[in-house]
């Protein structure tokens, strides 16, 4: 709350003046004349953490090939049963069953962008629960599950309401 | 085809893509402090620029603002946006050298009444123009007050923390600042 | 030089109109524009009828309170509508989308496009699907909008100047918030990350949360709110308050109540005055 209560005469005035005014000339030349040189590189432990990606990444597309070879034929979504079920999982099953049905009549770039999404959203969800087993009373965490289940729901129903061809 | 048009929301997208910039700027990369610079520098010229109302004393100003940015920066965790944490420092900057200022010459006192605030009106027909040079015209202590409280946001007790005086002082030079910019501006 | 083709076609009521180029009416309700292809350009004008500008090969039919355009237009080249600056546009289906001038509702569903909206509507409700691609500035809705809610899978999302209530949901989204004054604000994203700059109103509520990404709100020093800020696995950061993985605090009476989360990026909390003044609007949106 402001301690003070804003001038209403001259108010406008000030809340139109610009909060930004240019030099009038590139002061850059002489400030970068002025700094000490400072250490460069990059830190000691980054080559062995971009290692540890590799290896991880390299793991995860092994994992995935052997689930899914052939993406073409890959279903729409999954549902995963490590999932915690919420209210509307059932509208969900009828809604992925519909788009299942449906997919032939879905352009490739929609079912790209649902797969995409749906892969990031079951990620979150499972990262949510293994946090949610770990401290179950964590208010905080079960607010961000219900977000990202509520944006499971929302992203289904828009895909099912999209024109077919 | 590369575009170069500015993007919606870029100018809301700035803080969040600084991040990188600083940790660049933080491991020595004069290029990215730079960048950096560019961002930033308006805001803070303007900051100067205004509390000293002198536009050679903001130019230098603005350098070392930067300069002590850039030997500071090794602190800076990240707890707030950059630009917040360049603007208070830049806040204090400008105050450390308006405090020299005052010990410098002792006959600019929080007393001082303006006597050029009159003519600013008809030096030029934009009312924002008016109040800029309505401002700039204002006794420094006043002036230092009506910028840090009505344009920057700041609290008496913040500004008198700030500026080392008290904060009924600070009170008294707002509404000291505000009458003289009303009579200024004919409002 | 494109000519306005405007056949004003007085309708009885109830009465369809016949397939035409293009066509006028009286005041219609409610206008739908359905499946146009290529990009759209929609201005809202003063008049109480429906015309298409240029060679658009559009069809336009209805009862004269409900004015259906109907697509087909295909190529780059742009189909521009003019339609009734007051009434109810429902704009179902087609490519990106342009519209200006309009003050009544505007509803934008299955767009594969951009979509942008400038003007000073009622309610603006858009949803895309596609057409992100990482593309920029999927959804940009621009002026003082009582009501804007806007559900997107992914691209970014800017929503600037608006007045009331805000609804912003995506997937992998970025959302973009500038120059607000909100009474209800509801920001959700998985994976991108959430900036609101602007004004919570006395007793209102805004509500920003990321699964993945950060979550940055940057609200006047002054303000007067109960604030409640977490990232259980992340950071969290505010100049309002002292350090913590949770925080929970009052400033002012507390009036209005900020919830801002995100699993695992950062969330903070920045004071910036004049938060809900947009310094890069245009003249015409009218946001100051």
């Amino acid at each position: 709350m402001s301690d003070e209560p804003r001038d209403p005469s001259l108010d406008p005035l000030v809340r139109a003046l610009p909060t930004s005014i240019e030099p009038p000339r590139d002061l850059w030349p002489d400030i970068e004349r002025r700094l000490t040189p400072r250490r460069r590189g990059l830190p000691r432990w980054l080559p062995l953490a971009a290692a540890l990606v590799l290896l991880l990444l390299g793991g995860a597309v092994l994992r995935r090939l052997a689930r899914d070879p052939m993406p073409g034929a890959a279903p729409v979504a999954s549902v995963d049963p490590t999932i915690p079920v919420d209210p509307s999982a059932g509208a969900e099953r009828a809604l992925l069953a519909s788009l299942e049905r449906d997919a032939g009549s879905l352009s490739p770039e929609t079912i790209a962008t649902l797969r995409r999404n749906l892969a990031i959203i079951d990620s979150a969800l499972a990262e949510s629960r293994r946090a949610l087993a770990a401290d179950p009373g964590n208010g905080d965490v079960q607010a961000l599950l219900r977000l990202v289940q509520r944006q499971r729901t929302t992203l289904l129903q828009q895909a099912a309401r999209l024109p077919r061809t | 085809m590369v575009d170069d048009a500015p993007s919606p929301g870029d100018d809301l997208r700035v803080d969040a893509g600084q991040s990188e910039l600083v940790r660049r700027a933080q491991s020595g990369d004069t290029d990215a402090f730079g960048r950096l610079y560019r961002l930033h520098a308006g805001r803070v010229y303007a900051l100067c620029l205004r509390i000293e109302g002198d536009a050679a004393r903001a130019d230098e100003l603005t350098q070392d603002v930067f300069v002590r940015a850039w030997e500071r920066l090794a602190g800076f965790r990240g707890e707030s946006a950059f630009g917040t944490w360049l603007h208070r420092l830049a806040v204090n900057v400008v105050l450390a050298d308006r405090r020299a200022a005052w010990r410098r010459d002792r006959r600019v006192t929080l007393d001082e009444e303006p006597v050029a605030l009159a003519s600013a009106r008809a030096e030029d027909p934009g009312l924002a123009l008016d109040l800029e040079a309505a401002i700039a015209g204002l006794p420094p202590g006043a002036r230092t007050v009506f910028v840090l409280h009505d344009m920057e946001g700041y609290q008496h007790a913040e500004i008198a923390t700030m500026t080392g005086i008290a904060e009924g002082t600070s009170k008294a030079q707002l509404f000291r600042a505000r009458r003289l910019l009303r009579e200024a501006l004919g409002r | 030089m494109r000519i306005l083709l405007v056949v004003a076609v007085l309708l009885a009521v109830g009465n369809p109109v016949a397939g035409g180029n293009s066509l006028a009416a009286q005041r219609p309700s409610v206008v739908r524009l359905v499946n146009i292809a290529g990009p759209l350009v929609l201005n809202g004008w003063d008049r109480d009828s429906v015309a298409v500008r240029g060679a658009a090969r559009l069809t336009v039919s209805g009862p004269r309170d409900a004015i259906r355009v109907d697509g087909g237009q295909a190529g780059n080249d742009a189909a521009e509508v003019f339609v009734p600056r007051h009434a109810r546009i429902e704009v179902r289906g087609g490519g990106s989308l342009d519209a200006t001038g309009l003050d009544g509702e505007l509803e934008v569903s299955a767009a594969t496009g951009r979509v942008r909206v400038e003007g000073a509507l009622r309610r603006v409700v858009v949803e895309t699907f596609g057409g992100g691609g990482g593309a920029v500035g999927n959804v940009e809705i621009v002026g003082p909008h009582a009501s804007v809610e806007v559900r997107t899978p992914d691209g970014t999302v800017v929503v600037r100047g608006v007045r009331g209530e805000l609804l912003v949901t995506t997937t992998s989204g970025e959302i973009l918030v500038g120059a607000a004054r909100v009474r209800r604000a509801r920001l959700e994203s998985v994976s991108g990350a959430v900036s609101f700059k602007g004004v919570v109103e006395r007793a209102g509520t805004l509500e920003a949360q990321s699964h993945a990404g950060d979550v940055e709100l940057r609200v006047p020093p002054d303000v007067a709110a109960t604030f409640e800020l977490a990232a259980p696995s992340g950071t969290v950061g505010s100049e309002f308050g002292d350090g913590g993985a949770t925080r929970r605090f009052t400033t002012g009476d507390g009036g209005a109540s900020i919830v801002a989360r995100s699993f695992k990026g950062r969330v903070s909390v920045v004071k910036q005055p004049g938060a809900d003044v947009d310094l890069n609007a245009s003249g015409a949106a009218g946001i100051r």
